[in-house]
C-alpha cells in the first residue's frame, strides 16, 4: 500500500537497541506491584496525611490531569504527520532553505491551539518527516505562545492592557525564530538523539498510526511525570514571599519571574492569569515570564530531554532562556 | 517494558481520568472548562489501549494484520518487520512513572488545595482595572451574596465605600491566623492547582472558632480593614460576623 514510513527517522536504529525484559516479566511485574499497593492502600494513604504532603500531591496530580488532555491531542496530531501526511507535502510547505524556513515554520506555530507539552511530539514528528530541525524547533517554541487561545486567555488576563498581547505575541516569535537561526548556524546533528521511534515498516496506515501513538505517548507521558513531580515539589518549596523582596529592582525582577516561570511549569494558557496577579513587578518583569514560561519550564526540559535526548536538552534550554529574556527585555522596553 | 504492558498503562492512565472526570472529583485539580477534554482524552487512551491488546496478542490479530497490508511484502522483509513491531516499546522505562498520578488518583485521592496552600500562597492580589471610585453599587439583597475577592478588593481598593451599612454572606474555608481567629479563606485557579491564587477576609465577633478547613458561610458586615499583617500578606479586609454556620464543602472548591 505504502513504503515504509520512516523514511527521515533511521528505522535501523531501533533493532540495536537491545530489548530489556522480554516475555512477560514487565506484565508480571506490574501485576505484582498493583497487587502490593492494593493491599498496602490503607497504610500509603496513611502517608499522605500530612498537609504540606497533601498539597504537593494535589498540585502533582493537577500538573499531570491538566496537561494530559494535550498531550494526548500532540501525540495524536504528531502520529497523523508521519504516519498520514507525505513528506513531500513539508518539502512544498516550507521553504528548503532552512534560514527560510524557521520564521515561516515559527508563525505556523498559530494553527495549533493548545500548550506546551502537545508541541514537544508534533515537533518531533516534523523531524520525523524531514522538517530541518531549526524549523521544527521554531514551531516547538512559538505555538504554544501564539496560538490563538493564548492570546486570548492574555487578553482576558490583562484588560486594559492590550500592549501586553501585542508584546508577547512579538517577543515569543521573535524568540523562536532568533533560536531557530542560531540553531541553523550552530546546531549540530549528533546533539539530537535520532528519536527512538517504533519500526512500522511493512505496517497499514492504521496499524502504524497505532503503534505510533501507544510508543509516543508513553514516553512523553513518562517525561511529563517527570515534570510535574519537579513543578509539584518547587511549586510548595519556593518561598513565594521572597518574590516581593526583588520586585523593586527592575533587573533582578526580570530575571527573578523568568527564573520563577522555569520553576513553577504553569501551563501557557493559565500563566497570564498569574503574571496578571504578580502587581508588584513592572509589565516588562512580567512579560519576561510569558515569553519565558511556554518555552522552558522544568516540564518541557524533561520532555525535551525524552524526546530529543539530553546532550540536545542542556544546549537548548539555557539557549532558548537567554533569547527569551532577551526578547522579552527589548520588545518590554519598545511597547510597554 | 513489552508491549502488553505498556497498553495496560495506557488504559490505566485513561481509565483514572474518566474516573476523576466521570464525578465533581476532576474539580479539585482543574476547572470545569477541562472536562470533556479529560472524558475525550481518557475514552481515546483506554480505546487505542484496548484495540492495542487485542490486535497485538497472537491469535486475534495475525489474520487482520495481514488483511490490512495487502501488498506487504512477503518473505523475509515482513517477518524482520513483524519481529521488530513486537519489540517496539523498548527502552521505554520512563513510562514505568505513569502509574504515580494513577496510584496517586485511585489511592491517595489528593484533596483540593485548603488552608496550608492558601497560607503559603502570594502576598499580591491583581492591581483592578477599576480605579478607586469605579466600583458600582452593589445589586440588592440583605444579606448580599458577594464572593470573597469581590469584597476584598472593594475593601481594599476603594476604601470599603460601597461596603458600608450593607449585610453580606460569603462562603469560604477557615485558615487559622497565626496568634488567633481565623480567616475565611478562598482559592482561585486560572487553569489548575499549581497556579492557585487565594483571597482572604479576616472574620471578627461572632466569629466562633473553627478547625482549619471547616467550610462555613458567614453572615456579617463590612469591618474595615486589617494591619495588623501587613508585610507578610498586606492589609486584609474584615467582616464583622453575625452569625458563622458549618456547610458542606461545595462541589466545586474553587472560586469561579
Amino acid at each position: 500500500m505504502i513504503p515504509p514510513t520512516d523514511t527521515a527517522a533511521p528505522a535501523a536504529a531501533a533493532p540495536t537497541t537491545r530489548r530489556r525484559g522480554t516475555g512477560a516479566g514487565s506484565t508480571v511485574g506490574l501485576a505484582g506491584l498493583l497487587i502490593v499497593i492494593l493491599l498496602g492502600q490503607p497504610y500509603l494513604a496513611g502517608l499522605f496525611t500530612s498537609a504540606a504532603l497533601q498539597t504537593w500531591s494535589t498540585v502533582f496530580v493537577a500538573v499531570c490531569v491538566q496537561a494530559l488532555p494535550f498531550l494526548v491531542l500532540g501525540v495524536l496530531v504528531s502520529g497523523a504527520i508521519a504516519v498520514f501526511v507525505p513528506p513531500a507535502f513539508f518539502a512544498r510547505a516550507l521553504p528548503g532553505n532552512p534560514l527560510a524556513a524557521v520564521p515561516v515554520a515559527g508563525v505556523a506555530g498559530a494553527l495549533l491551539p493548545g500548550c506546551e507539552c502537545g508541541s514537544v511530539p508534533v515537533a518531533s514528528g516534523l523531524m520525523a518527516r524531514g522538517v530541518a530541525p531549526a524549523a521544527a524547533l521554531a514551531f516547538l517554541l512559538s505555538a504554544p505562545a501564539i496560538n490563538p487561545v493564548v492570546v486570548v486567555a492574555t487578553a482576558v488576563a490583562f484588560p486594559g492592557h492590550p500592549e501586553m498581547v501585542v508584546a508577547r505575541f512579538v517577543a515569543s516569535l521573535a524568540a523562536a525564530v532568533v533560536v531557530g537561526w542560531i540553531w541553523a548556524r550552530v546546531g549540530r546533528a549528533d546533539w539530537m538523539a535520532s528519536p527512538r521511534r517504533p519500526d512500522v515498516s511493512g505496517m497499514g496506515r492504521i496499524e502504524a498510526f497505532r503503534v505510533t501513538f501507544s510508543h509516543d505517548f508513553l514516553q512523553a507521558g513518562g517525561f511529563l511525570v517527570v515534570g510535574g513531580l519537579a513543578a509539584a515539589t518547587l511549586n510548595v518549596l519556593v518561598p513565594q514571599r521572597v518574590l516581593n523582596s526583588v520586585a523593586q529592582h527592575q533587573w533582578l525582577a526580570v530575571g527573578a519571574l523568568a527564573l520563577l516561570a522555569v520553576l513553577l511549569a504553569i501551563c501557557s494558557e493559565a500563566d497570564a492569569f498569574v503574571a496578571a496577579s504578580l502587581g508588584q513587578f513592572s509589565l516588562t518583569a512580567r512579560l519576561a515570564f510569558l515569553v519565558v514560561g511556554p518555552m522552558v519550564d522544568v516540564k518541557l526540559i524533561s520532555l525535551q530531554a525524552g524526546t530529543f535526548g539530553r546532550r540536545f536538552a542542556v544546549r537548548f534550554a539555557p539557549l532558548t532562556f537567554v533569547v527569551a529574556v532577551a526578547a522579552a527585555v527589548l520588545v518590554g522596553g519598545w511597547l510597554l | 517494558m513489552n508491549r502488553d504492558t505498556g497498553h495496560i498503562l495506557i488504559i490505566l492512565v485513561g481509565g483514572a481520568v474518566i474516573r476523576i472526570a466521570g464525578t465533581d472529583t476532576y474539580l479539585r485539580y482543574v476547572k470545569h472548562g477541562l472536562h470533556v477534554p479529560l472524558l475525550a482524552a481518557g475514552a481515546v487512551l483506554v480505546l487505542l489501549g484496548a484495540v492495542s491488546l487485542w490486535r497485538d496478542n497472537p491469535g486475534n490479530h495475525r489474520d487482520r494484520v495481514d488483511a490490512t497490508v495487502p501488498e506487504a511484502p512477503d518473505g523475509p522483509d515482513h517477518d524482520q518487520a513483524h519481529s521488530h513491531s513486537h519489540s517496539h516499546s523498548h527502552g521505554l522505562r520512563v513510562a514505568w512513572l505513569l502509574l504515580l498520578p494513577v496510584f496517586a488518583i485511585f489511592l491517595i485521592a489528593p484533596p483540593a488545595l485548603g488552608s496550608y496552600a492558601a497560607e503559603r500562597a502570594t502576598a499580591t492580589r491583581a492591581t483592578p482595572a477599576a480605579q478607586p471610585g469605579d466600583y458600582p453599587p452593589l445589586p440588592a439583597g440583605d444579606p448580599v451574596p458577594i464572593r470573597l475577592d469581590e469584597f476584598e478588593a472593594r475593601a481594599v481598593w476603594d476604601g470599603g465605600r460601597t461596603l458600608s451599612g450593607r449585610q453580606f454572606r460569603m462562603l469560604g474555608f477557615v485558615t487559622a491566623k497565626p496568634g488567633g481567629g481565623y480567616y475565611l479563606t478562598r482559592i482561585a485557579i486560572a487553569c489548575c492547582a499549581a497556579d492557585a491564587t487565594s483571597s482572604r477576609v479576616l472574620v471578627t465577633g461572632a466569629a466562633g472558632s473553627y478547625p482549619n478547613d471547616t467550610w462555613v458561610e458567614v453572615v456579617g458586615s463590612y469591618g474595615g480593614v486589617d494591619h495588623s499583617r501587613e508585610a507578610e500578606v498586606g492589609p486584609i479586609a474584615e467582616l464583622r460576623a453575625g452569625s458563622v454556620r458549618q456547610v458542606p464543602a461545595p462541589a466545586e472548591p474553587y472560586q469561579t
